[in-house]
């Protein structure tokens, strides 16, 4: 199947773990590639929920996630076209967002509008853990120059 | 011919006895405290800030610089005028130490925070003692700076990001040998592109990293 680009006009939130937030900064690592995600980095399209308020969108994106969430951790949301002319300009990176929706399998929910963020470097060789790398560089800057908003993991009932 | 000289730390000190102000007392351990008292003190209190009747009154009109100098006055007013200034350099110091108790607090209660979540996380390592026992080296190095968002690396490393002046942010991985990992970004107003740094560094040469 072909890729599905999404709409540049659009959102996308990636979660960020508690261990990776901290007095309003996020951790670089938070937006590098994991050890898991070889395919592009795990995001969430906000607008596949519809033109709904952004609250509405999120609380989807917090039943479907197939990601044990913490209340201290965030969301934090990206713009689609900004983000990836960021990244262009400053970077040479050529990132695309591409929907992935995740089907329920055994234990794992369905999750209809989760995303990728492809073209991004991969992690240098784990064994060369003091060398700077590109990856660290392009976390950092998207973490520092791209995010638009950040949201709560949970909402308090 | 009036009588001024600039003070000296063992000066400041007996103001301090003077004003019965200890500062320091239970922030820290006493080590610390010394050690905080004994560095940065006298760099923070200006070099201009001269006190009545101290030093050698036939070399003291010599070192006046740039900085405001109090000239001794034989009135009870300028006299108190001078005790104020001290005490308010005494007054600031006294804030920043508070507040870096509080910082110092905030880290403390953050890594109980890591710990748990480093057990709660699978893909996380358990905090690297050696890393955080640089970080902390470093921050007591420059109590004065301002509170980083402190973070855990999935390798078990602390990594602290700092705001600095000119948008400017640096995240610091601290690999806990002795050294660390550096990411330093700036932007200039609306430039499409960041300027940015990288490095491995020794912890004294982040200091400089951290105020150029």
């Amino acid at each position: 199947m072909s890729d599905v680009y999404l709409p540049e006009t659009d959102h996308v939130v990636r979660y960020i773990k508690p261990s990776l937030f901290n007095n309003g900064e996020i951790s670089g690592e938070a937006f590098q590639l994991r050890k898991n995600e070889r395919d592009g980095l795990s995001v969430n399209w906000l607008e596949y929920f519809g033109d709904i308020p952004k609250d509405r969108q999120l609380a989807n994106v917090r039943r479907s996630i197939g990601i044990d969430i913490k209340s201290t951790g965030r969301f934090a949301e990206l713009a689609i076209g900004k983000t990836q002319q960021f990244l262009k300009d400053d970077s040479d990176c050529e990132a695309r967002f591409v929907h992935r929706p995740l089907k329920a399998n055994g234990s794992q929910k369905e999750d209809p509008s989760h995303s990728v963020i492809v073209g991004l470097p991969l992690p240098e060789a784990s064994n060369m853990p003091e060398m700077p790398d590109l990856s660290r560089r392009i976390g950092n800057k998207i973490a520092e120059y791209c995010v638009e908003a950040i949201f709560p993991g949970l909402l308090r009932e | 011919m009036s009588t001024v000289a600039t003070k000296s730390s063992s000066e400041v000190d007996l103001a301090y006895q003077k004003t019965g102000t200890l500062p320091i007392e239970g922030m820290f351990d006493e080590e610390h405290s010394q050690d905080i008292w004994q560095n940065y003190l006298p760099a923070y209190v200006p070099s201009s800030l001269v006190v009545h009747g101290i030093g050698d009154s036939e070399n003291a009109d010599t070192n006046y610089g740039e900085s405001k100098v109090i000239q001794r006055s034989s009135t009870l007013e300028d006299e108190l005028k001078s005790d104020d200034l001290l005490n308010q350099y005494i007054a600031d110091f006294d804030e920043m130490l508070a507040k870096t108790k509080i910082t110092f607090q905030s880290y403390e209660h953050r890594i109980e925070e890591l710990h748990k979540f480093a057990l709660d996380d699978e893909e996380c390592s358990e905090i690297n003692e050696s890393s955080k026992k640089n970080f902390w080296c470093f921050v007591k190095s420059m109590p004065w700076t301002s509170t980083a968002g402190l973070m855990l690396l999935d390798n078990g490393n602390l990594s602290a990001v700092w705001r600095l002046a000119n948008n400017t942010r640096i995240e610091v991985e601290f690999f806990g040998n002795g050294w660390c990992n550096f990411v330093k970004l700036k932007r200039h107003g609306r430039a499409t592109r960041a300027s940015h740094k990288l490095g491995v560094c020794s912890l004294d040469e982040l200091s400089t990293e951290l105020y150029e």
